[in-house]
């Protein structure tokens, strides 16, 4: 390649095509020698000068091609804005949970709630709350706190102005930090689990359970002091640590949270973290009589004191004791009388679906309503002496069914629903569930679910009681009525997470009552397994069943290419073989 | 090679003037004068021929519903810009056309074969040449052109381009290196190389 001329006095290069040497100039050279001319005919310029008169206003294209990218750009920019996700979400409440911006009016908020930036999150002395920041925090709002969300996007940033919060943060990156900020201090952290508390004056206290957390002045000298994981630190000795105490299953809950589990699945880790003993927290010595709670003196309570101990609760926490436990569902594809039918009817249709294993029961799903929660203890003060909160008669339900005494738990729980007693719609729906699992009094089950009905229409359980019901009339063979209170379950819960249980338990009663056209509707319908599982081999059952026997290897081909460790692999085989 | 730009000066300014007072013969005047000019140079770009006459129409009607703000002495110069402007814009598109095609997978739409100007385009050498070019950037492209197609002198091309004689050197130097380069890139000499007996480096 010729060498590149330096200034005017370099000498000026000749042409390719004059002066090639190398391999590369050859052929570039012997390209362009080989090009033709590039006049363009008469016949051409006659014709661009036509187009050019006959449209000689046309406007430039050129402002369409800035302004299409440049709107397209735009309305982009607007749908990502609007429709993205919002940061906080109120998972869950219980009592009086406040929300709204300062200056403006406070409006109660309810599981579910969207807050968005400057609000602030407000409880009163019976108000505890889940706050959760999609994919960085969860947050446990407890009684009597004021909680700003002053920044939700790069980065967090609460203003706890009064109270005590737990966060369970996950991993951030240095440029998006989780800071809380007291009225004197700085609390930031890269992805931990610890307790702020702000106190009336300048009283703050971090509790740290994971991870490192550094507290700095807000404003002043630099100094920074950094918390480790189980140590305690307090504005008012901020030389010396003492330990942690936030209990497992406020850590529990805040890792569901923060794992974005549902309403129905926090509702128990909730309860335990909320109500247990040594999970109230006790007025700090500095401010003692101030009435805000402090996490200083947290103890656990002795396993005397309710049977839980800490640091071995995982499980037990999972389980969450207090929370009321569904009735584990029996899907009607495993009735037997179907099977029994229909295999000896039609020897040369695949086999009936076989029974299906109950699935796995999340805990009740609370509903719009908030969770209904034994009142906090009194007084932080109270539980700082040593009473035990919540030991009404739905307490004692509970230990009797956790013994095994059903009789007792149920008669507890008869005592703890009358009235207007604060736990009087978990009691009745235990009582409804006792008597249906373990006493097998489907007329007092169905007694104590129908009094639900009646008098919490709107209660946090009533998809799991209408599910119940349901499974009543199923277990009593009442197809008719079933049926009935599957179509009101699917009218009243659209979003419920068992809407595909109920539909394949529809479809099977339908198949069963020979109504196999209108149980195909319902299995085409479900989605989600194990459901879909169980609905598209029975889909492949009632197309055999009216005839249509290459649709139906056609399902069953597709079922055991969906579902080749399906539950019905062996049978699909088998159907397939015979054909 | 084509034609020479017509010389400029008074002619050109007179004739801007009377292209400004909307005179449709002036208006004819300044398309004979520059019109040839323009095609070529579109086609020298690297441009198919069917794509040559758009150019042109675009040209000039961005030229005569601009023509307060040309400057007289520097009309050729005017063209040249814009020409390459608009060849270099679609350039670009077709890029990103080709670029939408693979990412998709998707055979990029072709030309009707039937076409009496795709005639042009099937010139092999040309078709080689205009693809090089097209892959190269707008401002050593505009030398490359001037220089090894149009044969203008390094003062004739500083002019047209509005830079430096010694910044159009420097640019011819980076477009013969960016056109062998692509050239290669592309496989675009091998053939080249075999008519004309040149091994590969």
């Amino acid at each position: 390649m010729s060498q590149k001329p330096q200034g005017s006095a370099a000498p000026v290069p000749s042409r390719l095509v004059e002066s090639a040497q190398t391999a590369d100039e050859l052929a570039m050279a012997a390209l362009l020698a080989r090009l033709p001319s590039a006049a363009p005919d008469d016949l051409a310029v006659e014709r661009v000068w036509r187009r050019v008169t006959a449209a000689p206003a046309r406007p430039s294209r050129r402002p369409l091609l800035v302004w299409i990218p440049a709107v397209a750009v735009v309305a982009l920019v607007l749908f990502v804005w609007v429709g993205r996700p919002a940061k906080a979400e109120l998972a869950l409440s219980s009592g009086g949970v406040f929300s709204g911006k300062l200056a403006e009016e406070w409006r109660a908020s309810r599981s579910g709630e969207k807050l968005a930036e400057d609000e602030h999150l407000r409880t009163d002395a019976t108000g505890r709350a889940v706050l959760r920041m999609g994919g960085v925090a969860a947050v446990l709002v407890r009684e009597d706190t004021d909680l700003g969300l002053e920044r939700l996007h790069h980065g967090t940033l609460l203003r706890l102005s009064r109270g005590v919060v737990t966060a369970r943060v996950s991993k951030r990156s240095p440029d998006e930090p989780f800071v809380i900020e007291t009225d004197r201090y700085r609390v930031r952290v890269v992805g931990t689990l610890f307790t702020v508390e702000q106190g009336p004056g300048d009283h703050t206290a971090v509790s740290v359970r994971e991870g490192v957390v550094d507290v700095s002045l807000l404003h002043g000298p630099g100094r920074v002091d950094r918390v480790l994981a189980g140590q305690r630190w307090v504005s008012e000795s901020v030389g010396t640590r003492s330990a942690d105490a936030t209990p497992d299953a406020v850590k529990t809950l805040l890792e569901d949270a923060l794992a974005g589990r549902s309403a129905a699945d926090l509702a128990g880790p909730f309860i335990a973290a909320v109500t247990r003993p040594g999970t109230s927290v006790p007025v700090a010595p500095a401010v003692a009589g101030s009435g805000s709670p402090s996490l200083g003196a947290a103890t656990v309570a002795p396993t005397s004191a309710g049977g839980w101990h800490e640091g071995s609760q995982q499980d037990g926490e999972r389980q969450a004791p207090e929370a009321p436990v569904a009735p584990a569902r029996s899907v009607r594809a495993g009735d037997p009388r179907g099977q029994t039918v229909d295999r000896t009817a039609h020897a040369d249709e695949p086999a009936p679906p076989a029974a299906v294993e109950p699935a796995p029961s999340p805990p009740p799903a609370p509903a719009a309503s908030e969770i209904a929660l034994p009142a906090p203890s009194a007084s932080a003060t109270t539980a700082a002496l040593g009473e035990t909160p919540d030991d009404g008669p739905y307490a004692r339900g509970r230990a009797l069914e956790a013994r095994g005494d059903y009789a007792g738990a149920a008669n507890a729980f008869k005592r703890a629903s009358g009235g207007d007693a604060l736990h009087g719609d978990l009691a009745t729906y235990a009582l409804g569930r006792v008597a249906q699992r373990h006493l097998h009094d489907a007329a007092r089950a169905r007694d104590a679910f129908d009094l639900y009905r009646a008098r919490y229409p709107h209660g946090a359980l009533i998809a799991e009681v209408d599910l119940a019901i349901l499974e009543l009339e199923v277990d009593a063979h009442r197809d008719a009525a079933a049926l009935a209170d599957s179509q009101r379950f699917l009218a009243m819960h659209p979003g419920s997470e068992r809407v595909d249980e109920v539909r394949l338990l529809r479809g099977n009663l339908l198949r069963d009552g020979d109504r196999c056209r209108e149980a195909l509707d319902e299995y085409a319908t479900i989605r989600t397994p194990p459901f879909s599982d169980h609905a598209l081999y029975s889909t492949a059952y009632c197309q055999r069943k009216l005839g249509d026997r290459l649709a139906a290897a056609a399902t069953l081909r597709s079922y055991l290419t969906r579902f080749p460790n399906g539950a019905h692999r062996a049978e699909a085989q088998q159907a397939l073989a015979d054909e | 090679m084509s034609d020479p730009p017509p010389p400029e000066g008074s002619d050109d300014e007179l004739l801007l003037a009377r292209c400004r007072n909307g005179e449709r013969a002036a208006l004819r005047a300044l398309y004979d004068r520059y019109g040839r000019v323009v095609m070529a140079n579109a086609r020298r770009m690297g441009l198919p021929a069917h794509e040559v006459e758009d150019v042109a129409q675009e040209v000039f009607t961005a030229t005569y519903r601009e023509l307060d703000r040309i400057e007289p002495r520097a009309l050729s110069a005017w063209f040249f810009r814009l020409t390459s402007n608009r060849v270099n814009d679609r350039f670009r598109r077709r890029r990103v056309r080709e670029a939408l095609a693979r990412w998709f997978g998707v055979t990029a739409p072709r030309e009707s074969p039937d076409r009496p100007d795709r005639l042009a385009l099937r010139h092999d050498a040309e078709r080689r040449v205009g693809r090089i070019l097209g892959s190269m950037s707008q401002k050593k492209r505009d030398v490359f052109v001037l220089f090894e197609l149009e044969e203008l002198s390094g003062e004739e091309i500083a002019e047209q381009l509005q830079i430096p004689v010694d910044t159009v050197w420097t640019r011819l130097h980076h477009a013969r290196l960016e056109f062998a380069k692509v050239g290669r890139s592309l496989d675009m000499f091998e053939e080249t190389r075999a008519r004309a007996g040149v091994t590969s480096p």
